[in-house]
């Protein structure tokens, strides 16, 4: 059972994570490689928090949410400049750039080579308990978002992924609402590594490698983009699918690499078959 | 400096990496007219509405807006100084709705802000905005593509549709770029209407048009752009005008 929960635990995490993608990707127009990138930092904000200076974990949450989307707001401002496949790029760089510093500031500061001891408040140490809780904030992740996407920002927003000009041209600036979308997307993915935490024993920056970012890529594309429903759809079809190629037989040395190798089989599928994904609502042209 | 121009331009000069694209570009848009701004293609008709709106700066002399000098102006911010503009490539939002595409441009949206989106105040603005959209689009005839994606209507109606839009602004002078280019004749008649109604209003129009029925219907002036301005006055005078007639008409066009 506390399997059972801890994949459900797991797909919510993804899920909060395909939102913040998604909100950047599919209705800002902005293609980042590198979202793992956030989820590490709202991870590291929590876990360092907790482990070494004994903040209660209640508390970690927002201070992660707030922490990642000063880094995100920090981290577009020279990235504005840049065309789609140099953003893209850049956004892959800034991943590797913070699993690396991640990586080697571990001589010496505590924790770098890996954290674990979290110390959960006693509620959180029950395994339904902790479910329900990241379940409630991932309802209200989805709510908040659905909330944005729909309102006349969200309007706004959408316009000014298909046409920057124009949408400057009716008295709106497009890095206004390139940087905002941004940031929200970095406090949710701060949300989201804050709750990855309590599902792993340990964390190092290993966890957090840029593969990860191809998995988001896959969850969202399959699940659709410019959808809510899609960033729900998408990863707990995937993962749920994953899991069950566990129990089909194979020693996890293959099951593994199969997993990857079908993960990449099934992106260029919906990529030439339905690049909408499932129920995706735009499609990234340009 | 005073004057009944909206919008002055001085001794304007622009030219791409040597190419001249026009030079000692003088004349005004009077106040509350229709003001048609016509030439051959490559003329910089649209280089000019580029220029006005802060898109490329000129390489010299100088644009007016109500008498305050236009300098380092940013796209986003030709707004603030209530200048509006249709797009020669249309530029609708394409994955909008046609209804969606007007509300866009409506200068008061709090639900604009992220933070301002969970009360309810926006709805009641929004409703409001919506009902002076879909006056909008009857009137050009778009009211029953409302609901339809911007990019799955004709492209003559997409232009109406970037007329909406920039008219949605609430702007006080419009530039608008080959409005009725790709639209069937019969639907002429209704963006004729429509710019007499947003000249009734007040507001200033400059219309670059190649059109000249469209012209010589509704335009208050003319100003004829090749390499400079030939020519300008009323269409009456412009269009027999034997530089005008030699070097764009090709043919007299009765006004």
């Amino acid at each position: 059972m506390d399997y059972f929960f801890f994949i459900l635990s797991v797909i919510c995490v993804w899920t909060i994570l395909s939102l913040a993608t998604n909100l950047v990707i599919g209705y800002g127009g902005l293609m980042t490689l590198g979202h793992v990138g956030f989820l590490a930092i709202g991870a590291y904000t929590a876990a360092t928090l907790n482990i070494l200076w004994h903040v209660n974990f209640y508390y970690t949450i927002p201070i992660a949410i707030i922490v990642t989307a000063v880094v995100a707001f920090a981290s577009i401002l020279p990235l504005l400049r840049l065309d789609a496949f140099y953003f893209g790029l850049s956004t892959l760089g800034l991943n590797i750039v913070i699993t690396d510093v991640l990586q080697n500031v571990g001589p010496r500061v505590p924790g770098a080579e890996g954290l674990f001891g979290l110390d959960l408040p006693a509620l959180m140490t029950s395994s339904i308990w902790r479910l329900a809780i990241i379940a409630a904030l991932t309802a209200l992740t989805v709510y908040l978002s659905w909330q944005l996407v729909r309102s006349p920002f969200g309007r706004s927003l959408r316009a000014m992924r298909d046409q920057p000009d124009a949408i400057e041209s009716v008295g709106k600036s497009a890095k206004r609402y390139r940087v905002t979308i941004w940031t929200i997307s970095g406090g949710l993915a701060g949300l989201a590594g804050a709750l990855y935490c309590t599902t792993l024993s340990y964390i190092d920056p290993t966890v957090f490698s840029f593969l990860f970012s191809f998995n988001l890529l896959v969850y969202i594309g399959f699940g659709g983009l410019a959808s809510i429903l899609g960033s729900i759809l998408g990863p707990t079809l995937l993962i749920v699918f994953g899991e069950a190629l566990r129990f089909g037989g194979l020693p996890s040395q293959v099951s593994g690499p199969v997993q990857q190798s079908l993960f990449a089989l099934l992106l260029i599928f919906v990529m030439v078959f339905r690049r909408q994904g499932l129920v995706g609502k735009y499609d990234f042209r340009e | 400096m005073i004057s009944a121009n909206k919008l002055e331009y001085r001794d304007l000069y622009k030219h791409f990496d040597g190419l001249m694209v026009f030079h000692h570009v003088s004349f005004g848009v009077p106040a509350g007219q229709i003001t048609a701004l016509i030439g051959p293609n490559g003329a910089g008709k649209s280089t000019l509405i580029n220029m006005t709106c802060g898109v490329f700066p000129q390489d010299g002399g100088q644009i007016f807006k109500d008498g305050r000098e236009l300098r380092r102006l940013s796209a986003a911010g030709a707004l603030d100084l209530s200048l509006a503009r249709t797009f020669q490539n249309v530029r609708v939002f394409s994955t909008l709705s046609v209804l969606e595409n007007v509300l866009v441009a409506f200068p008061d949206q709090p639900g604009d802000e992220p933070w301002r989106i969970f009360g309810r105040a926006w709805k009641g603005v929004e409703e409001r905005n919506r009902e002076q959209a879909m006056r909008f689009l009857e009137r050009l005839g778009l009211a029953n593509d409302a609901g339809r994606r911007a990019d799955e209507i004709p492209f003559g109606s997409q232009k109406l549709l970037a007329l909406a839009r920039a008219t949605a602004t609430g702007a006080d002078t419009l530039l608008l770029d080959e409005t009725t280019t790709g639209l069937e004749m019969s639907r002429v008649p209704l963006v004729l209407d429509f710019l007499r109604a947003l000249r009734a209003e007040g507001r200033t129009i400059l219309l670059v048009e190649h059109n000249m029925d469209v012209v010589t219907d509704v335009a208050d002036s003319v100003v004829v752009l090749h390499g400079t301005v030939i020519a300008q006055g009323t269409p009456q005078q412009v269009l027999h005008d034997e530089q005008v007639i030699r070097e764009y008409l090709g043919r007299i066009y009765s006004a």
